[in-house]
């Protein structure tokens, strides 16, 4: 049970860390993303 | 309705925030009316969605107030082993965001649906039979989630009146149904998009304050008290054991994020088909904490309620968690004692809106596939643009009036997520099959097809109700798992064999042929 503890303890963490970053970065990609769907602009597939 | 009310905890300055928090949200939803001219609009927001967008609509709409209910629930009454869930959630999507698998190749094909593909590859009947069993069961699968909203609505504010409660349900519901019809996927982007915002802030900041309120210690000494070693090891028979964890990897990771059409929507609303990958590798880290966040709150709520003897009656009588019901109802009894007003308030508000949020993503891709993939193709495709809007609006309130009359009626007798997963099972079971054939086996037919996505109705089963219905006298239950697994495999099974006993012939329309 001691090891199945840790384990869950670490993944916890380890998993709030990175979903903190990542929920930061999208955050504002997706800001940027949003005002240009909102504006009308609609780019082509490649560009 | 909860059997414990949490009265004096929730403040004006609460009722405050939920109510400028949720006309905030509908005004900014209400803004995308006139944006909308087509069926492409409608359903895909016109394919225009970057990849940040695509990750947090995706995660905004998946992390609702039923995933953070059943979630917590699963914390509760499985304890720390309930993680599994959310480690094999976020590493299946990873994999799909390495590999592409199923999800590149589907947007590759430029479809709006998944049953749209269905007709490229195997003919118009299988869209029409894939679409109804995909509408059919995604509209069961969502049959709970008022129940879920009220059950938490009530826990948190102590709002005990049922009259007053069933008043305040019926009006999210129609706030939603009113932004649906008029804005479609783009009022569904601009509102997911705001949860996601709120609700990764609100969660991690709850996940903060319920560590500190109960303590790591306490934590562990709670599961070992509650549930022993299988409160630990997902692997061990006396709580999930291994084939409910292979149910799950199936369920929560590669049906989730891969087949379920909700899901697969993001997917298929992306700008540019390079960018699918990108969109599940980020979208894998969401796919986790989605499941972990509320585990965790779960376990934590299961923590407090054995330090306190008078819930413990309530949600743990004679040691072990309560019935099904109850023990949803634990997690917000606890968030509702632990945080301070205010904090309350804003996470009620977010819940609220993420309720909302995972109606409007629902309504829209259920009624959008009755449209497009039953209505449509019955009538010949001699439906204009204009009626296929109309229809789906229309389709959008009918589907609304049955989940009030469905929530009402239905005895919940599993977890909340067992029973979604059951019912979902009816789908995704049969359309695995056929997408995984359909895809990469030239040699699927037809034929196969249809039987493949017959057998998901073995999972039907492995709902309590039913299984009372038609289990032979003497026979022994059987799990949802159990059900799920066995639809899987016949559904493999029977797509083989009768692709291989009855190819498409010379004559069939169908993209392969």
């Amino acid at each position: 049970m001691e090891f199945w503890g840790l384990l869950w303890a670490g993944v916890l963490v380890a998993s709030l860390a990175l979903f903190a970053a990542l929920a930061a970065w999208i955050g504002v990609g997706a800001f940027f993303d949003l005002r240009e769907l909102l504006r009308g602009d609609r780019p082509e597939p490649g560009d | 309705m909860s059997v414990w009310i949490a009265q004096g905890h929730f403040t004006t300055l609460d009722w405050a925030l939920v109510v400028g928090y949720l006309a905030m949200t509908v005004a900014l939803a209400l803004l995308t009316r006139g944006r909308v001219s087509n069926m492409s609009d409608y359903v895909v927001a016109g394919r225009s969605l970057g990849t940040s967008l695509g990750v947090a609509t995706m995660i905004g709409s998946e992390l609702g107030l039923v995933t953070v209910m059943y979630s917590a629930q699963k914390g509760f009454t499985g304890g720390l082993a309930a993680f599994h869930i959310a480690v094999v959630a976020g590493m299946v999507t990873l994999l799909v965001g390495l590999t592409g698998f199923i999800v590149e190749p589907l947007r590759q094909h430029g479809v709006m649906t998944i049953p749209e593909y269905y007709e490229r590859r195997f003919g118009r009947g299988v869209r029409i039979l894939g679409g109804l069993l995909l509408a059919a069961s995604g509209i069961l699968n969502m049959g709970l989630f008022l129940k879920a909203g009220s059950i938490f609505l009530t826990s948190v504010t102590g709002l005990d009146d049922p009259f007053a409660l069933k008043v305040t349900m019926t009006v999210l519901l129609l706030l939603v149904l009113a932004y649906v019809m008029t804005g479609g996927m783009m009022a569904v982007v601009l509102t997911d998009y705001v949860q996601f915002v709120v609700l990764s802030c609100g969660l991690l900041l709850s996940c903060f304050l319920a560590w500190r309120a109960v303590g790591w210690k306490e934590i562990v000494a709670a599961v070992e008290t509650v549930h022993g070693a299988a409160g630990f090891d997902p692997f061990d028979g006396d709580g999930f054991g291994l084939r409910y964890v292979i149910w799950m990897a199936f369920t929560a990771g590669l049906v989730s994020c891969a087949i379920w059409q909700t899901a697969v929507a993001r997917a298929l609303s992306l700008r540019d088909p390079e960018d699918v990958k990108r969109l599940y590798r980020l979208s894998s880290v969401g796919f986790l904490v989605r499941f972990l966040i509320p585990n965790f709150l779960g376990v934590c709520a299961l923590a407090y309620v054995v330090g306190r003897s008078d819930l413990a009656d309530v949600f743990l009588p004679g040691g072990v968690p309560a019935g099904p019901e109850v023990t949803l109802a634990a997690m917000p009894v606890v968030l509702a004692e632990i945080l301070p007003a205010g904090v309350l308030g804003l996470i009620t508000a977010g819940m609220l809106a993420a309720f909302m949020s995972t109606h409007d993503s629902y309504l829209l891709c259920w009624s959008s596939v009755l449209t497009q993939d039953v209505v449509a193709p019955l009538l010949g495709d001699r439906l204009s643009e204009q009626a296929r809007l109309l229809l789906t609006r229309s389709l959008v309130g009918i589907i609304g009036l049955f989940l009030l009359l469905w929530s009402l009626w239905y005895p919940l007798q599993q977890d909340l997520w067992d029973y979604m997963a059951v019912t979902g099972a009816v789908y995704f079971t049969g359309a695995f099959a056929v997408l995984l054939l359909g895809l990469y086996w030239r040699r699927a037919s037809r034929t196969g097809a249809y039987a493949a996505l017959g057998s998901g109705l073995v999972a039907l089963t492995g709902l309590g109700p039913i299984q009372e219905l038609l289990r032979p006298a003497g026979w022994p239950a059987w799990s949802g798992e159990d059900a799920g697994l066995a639809a899987v495999v016949l559904a493999l099974a029977s797509g083989v064999t009768l692709s291989l006993l009855r190819p498409d012939g010379v004559g069939d329309e169908t993209e392969a042929s």
